[in-house]
């Protein structure tokens, strides 16, 4: 038998703006689109800070103008989402993106540090990143002390490569090979 | 939960003032099931001959009983403001122009479903017995039968689940005499 999603329906990205401008988002919402649906971003809890703390300066120290760091910031996918991933590296541009948030192709890589969303980030985040073409995606697993690396996107919603690398590895971004990252400095 | 990152919930209030804004395009069939916003699906014949069958039939049994309605607002809670397919009412008279009607006003409710019986049958269905619709009927175009649900629980089922199809009678246990054929509300 044929197992068919609800009907949901299905925000653009116009409407989710305008839901904000009208106040039914609260302006400090944190919320992000994805595949049309609204979702809160559950509250982050110290550990997920002092990851994202840490990985700042690794991604940005080695970047001599090659990239620009974003954290939580729009990465607008295609009209039905514009998640917010806790960090993208996205090719440079004089106006840091001013007039429209980044779209795929200028997303060099993407991480998201994840500890209660991550069979949602493996998931339906995974799927939709995979579908929009998003490069290379990188899931900071905190329970487990590990980063999976997915690369090569599938328009079926899958990345063609996936590798876990633990405590004791290093890891780099296919794009740029000298931003090396120990995976110890991390935790 | 199927996701481990929660949807944003809409207010019906909210629900509501979208809707006015015309964030739903001036064709769109939407409903409010649990906070999030639900496409109501196309009727093809089969399903609106169902819903024209029992609309009929049970307007002419009613003898003043009920008032029955078909895919207008009900509204269960905060979070959720359905358009079920069918439903029998209690009569307040004039009441209802100005609210919609509620669980307590809610005799019987159907669901004719073909491509949203996975959504009928789960969270619709949950959302149904926890709101203490006291009676639900889903009319299964797929399997040919109709699925009596009654004894809501507030965990989200029901206690009584029966089966009936072919020549079997169905009715609403608050009216027994309003019995009707599975086979002639399906018309086949």
């Amino acid at each position: 038998m044929r197992v068919e999603p609800p009907p949901y329906h299905r925000f653009t990205v116009e409407e989710y703006y305008r839901m904000g401008e009208v106040g039914i988002l609260a302006p400090d919402a944190r919320v992000e689109l994805l595949d049309g649906r609204i979702y809160d971003m559950l509250p982050v809890g110290p550990f997920h800070s002092s990851v994202e703390s840490r990985l700042v300066p690794l991604l940005s120290s080695t970047a001599k103008g090659r990239w620009i760091v974003r954290g939580q910031s729009p990465v607008h996918l295609n009209d039905g989402s514009e998640p917010l991933p806790d960090f993208t590296l996205v090719k440079p541009r004089a106006d840091h993106y001013k007039q429209k948030h980044p779209r795929p192709e200028d997303v060099f890589l993407l991480v998201e540090v994840a500890r209660t969303s991550l069979p949602f980030d493996r998931k339906a985040k995974l799927i939709a990143y995979a579908l929009a073409g998003i490069a290379e995606y990188w899931i900071v697993n905190l329970k487990a002390k590990s980063v999976e690396v997915h690369r090569g996107p599938l328009p079926i919603g899958e990345y063609s490569q996936m590798s876990r690398h633990k405590k004791g590895e290093v890891i780099a971004p296919a794009a740029f090979p000298d931003l090396q990252i120990a995976v110890a400095d991390l935790f | 939960m199927l996701t481990s990152v929660p949807t944003h919930d809409l207010t019906v209030e909210e629900f509501c003032r979208l809707a006015d804004e015309g964030a739903f395009g001036p064709n769109a069939r939407v409903e409010l099931l649990d906070g999030e916003v639900f496409e109501m699906l196309p009727i093809g014949p089969f399903h609106a001959y169902s819903n024209r069958y029992l609309t009929n039939y049970f307007a002419w049994i009613g003898k003043g009983r009920w008032l029955v309605d078909m895919q207008n607002p009900v509204l269960l809670n905060n979070r959720s403001q359905p358009q079920p397919d069918f439903t029998l009412l209690r009569d307040l008279g004039e009441e209802y122009s100005t609210r919609h009607p509620g669980p307590a006003d809610i005799i019987l409710l159907v669901e004719v479903s073909e491509n949203s019986l996975r959504f009928d049958q789960g969270r619709k269905l949950a959302t149904h017995a926890k709101a203490g619709i006291r009676e639900y009927w889903i009319v299964n175009l797929v399997k040919l039968w109709v699925e009596v649900y009654r004894q809501p629980s507030p965990a989200g089922t029901y206690d009584s689940v029966t089966r009936k199809q072919g020549e079997d009678l169905i009715v609403p246990e608050a009216f027994p005499d309003a019995t009707m054929q599975v086979s002639k509300l399906l018309g086949r």
